[in-house]
């Protein structure tokens, strides 16, 4: 029997549709779906025979929206998509127009690292969410208000660092911008790592009897299964793939940091649990080191490239100096100009590989911009992995492979 | 491990953090520090001389605002000088990115802490520059000295902060 998304009734919550099987309708308003999706599961009895994901509810049009914004522009509706962890996705954003300009190799080392910290910091608050959403799913509240409370620390970062907690804008083309950080930035940074503890989460799920019932063997995810649909991210490491964008081809400062890929093979959402749980260690690891490369930076280190064409000058010179104010105009009106061509750079996100792609046509705005977002490449995978489970189950399955309705609709 | 350790192993942990001072901030009676690069209302600078609006009428805010927060009318005065008519910004369309502020270049358009933006009536949410001026001095009095713009040129840049 298929089941065509739709034809369950809008009104009523169930429909018959044979003797034993009946469609269920879970969404778009269920606190499950972690937003505004709608999951059409058909059920045998307890066990689900057939899961389609509906999505779209909270389509914004986001790619279309870029093209007509100048390049600067676009760094606001980035936040948007990602909500969870605004500063990667315009990381993304950023060294994918830096690769269209062909001018990777010219960010200054302290933008690199200052992006690579920021990413890290990032993908630390964007986990703590999943920690908390994903055993809250589960059925553990405290777990959610603990993670929460250090998310909170994370998010005071960011906005001591650019002003904003969530839709941070942060960084420019051509390296940070205006927003170089404060100078107290690095040892708050320091602070906070020194009082940033996992253990408490950790002791509260890693060995809990009722959690590993819920998570062991559940959704499972075979190797093979997770490359066909095109998986990254933890979900893909949790399969037993050993595959990071960070390793695989570093980018911004990663090649000078130490850290580890955690890899579980079994696949389950267990695995995926402890794929994160690590990865949560590795990023304090990783902001630790970048944050020790930063102070052995000259004080006088620039944060943006040399390029007047795409870094504005000090603003206080703009009235007083004529080159200033024409370089300043220039900037503003027209933005940065990449030349014709087309160009394509993943970043490894918090939830898998965050690609943005960008035709130019040698104007001041993207002439198309398409954006490979992990959560909606992600969550195909629900077809195949919640059938055979119990209808409990997808509710743990679509917690582990952490999506975010903001990026999967965009 | 014997079947429920990991569950006492977890009360444990919650008793020992329930025993500590909650990390809550009972809101309206207790306010957390705001960081001094907060980005809330953008505010305006009074001019000294005119005792009128800072800005000139470049309108290089109106481009750089991807929303269409803003829109400055402006007419030739007597003098043939440019003169600002009318300094219109919708604060419901606003998302505090301030790239208007990056790209003032008489520092005209100021940072403000002034995140109180919630209302009943959308219409009060179109401002003109003299009620931003009042957000921007209003929100100057309730923070230290220090932080204070002085204007262009003499403290280069501080909109973003060098504390
Ligand atoms: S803060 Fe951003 S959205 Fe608001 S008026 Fe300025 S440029 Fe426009
Ligand atoms: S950029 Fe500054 S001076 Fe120019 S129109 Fe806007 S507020 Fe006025």
């Amino acid at each position: 029997m298929s089941v065509e998304t739709g034809t369950a009734s809008m009104f009523g919550d169930i429909e018959q549709v044979s003797e034993n099987q009946m469609v269920l309708n879970m969404g778009p308003q269920h606190p499950s779906t972690h937003g505004v999706m709608r999951l059409l599961i058909e059920v045998d009895g307890e066990t689900v025979t057939k899961c389609t994901p509906d999505v779209g509810y909270l389509h914004r049009g986001v790619e279309k929206l870029i093209e007509t914004h100048d390049y600067r522009g676009g760094i606001t509706l980035t936040d948007r998509m990602d909500y969870t962890a605004g500063p990667s996705n315009n990381m993304g954003y950023l060294m994918a127009i830096e690769k269209l300009m062909g001018m990777d190799d010219e960010i200054p080392l302290r933008a690199k690292l200052l992006r690579t910290a920021v990413a890290e910091l990032s993908r630390l608050a964007s986990h703590h969410i999943w920690i908390g959403t994903h055993a809250l799913d589960i059925g553990a509240m405290s777990a959610f208000l603990w993670s929460l409370r250090e998310r909170e620390k994370i998010l005071y970062l960011f906005e001591q660092a650019c002003g904003a907690r969530l839709t941070t804008s942060f960084m420019r083309v051509g390296g940070t911008g205006p927003h170089d950080v404060p100078e107290s930035w690095v040892e708050n940074v320091d602070a906070f790592l020194d009082s940033y503890t996992l253990d408490e989460l950790n002791s509260l799920l890693t060995g809990n009897e009722i959690f590993q019932s819920r998570t062991r063997g559940v959704g499972v995810i075979p190797a093979e299964q997770a490359l066909s649909y095109g998986l990254t991210g933890p979900s893909l490491r949790g399969s037993g793939v050993d595959w990071d964008l960070r390793k695989a081809r570093p980018y911004a400062a990663y090649d000078m940091i130490d850290f580890e890929i955690p890899v579980f093979p079994e696949g389950d959402v267990y695995a995926r649990y402890l794929v994160r749980l690590n990865e949560m260690y590795q990023a304090t690891r990783i902001v630790r080191q970048c944050m020790e490369h930063l102070r052995d930076l000259p004080a006088d280190a620039p944060s943006n490239a040399d390029r007047p064409d795409l870094v504005p000058p000090d603003v206080g010179r703009v009235p007083f100096d004529m080159e200033a104010m024409i370089n300043h105009f220039k900037l503003v009106m027209h933005g940065v100009q990449p030349p014709v061509g087309e160009a394509y750079f993943g970043i490894e996100g918090p939830k898998g590989e965050l690609g943005y792609y960008f035709v130019s046509d040698g104007s001041g705005m993207p002439y198309r911009c398409h954006v490979r977002s992990p959560s909606f490449v992600n969550l195909g995978v629900m077809e195949d992995a919640a059938v055979g489970g119990l209808i409990a189950d997808t509710v743990a399955l679509i917690g582990s492979i952490d999506i975010v309705l903001g990026e999967v609709d965009r | 491990m014997p079947l429920g350790s990991g569950i006492l192993k977890g009360f444990a942990t919650v008793f020992k953090v329930g025993a500590r001072k909650p990390a809550t901030i009972m809101y309206p009676e207790n306010v957390r520090d705001i960081a001094y690069r907060f980005r809330g209302q953008v505010g305006m600078r009074r001019d000294e001389v005119t005792n009128g609006l800072t800005c000139v009428g470049c309108g290089l805010c109106e481009t750089a605002c991807p929303n269409d927060v803003i829109r400055v009318d402006t007419s030739e005065g007597e003098d043939g000088t440019r003169v600002v008519d009318r300094y219109l910004f919708d604060v419901g369309r606003c998302v505090f990115c301030y790239f208007c502020i990056e790209a003032c270049p008489v520092d005209a358009l100021q940072r403000t802490h002034d995140f109180h933006l919630v209302t009943e009536d959308r219409r009060g949410l179109l401002i003109d520059g003299f009620k931003m001026i009042d957000i921007y001095e209003h929100d100057l009095e309730n923070r230290s000295l220090e932080d204070q713009n002085i204007g262009p040129g003499t403290r280069p840049r501080l909109w973003f902060g060098d504390d």
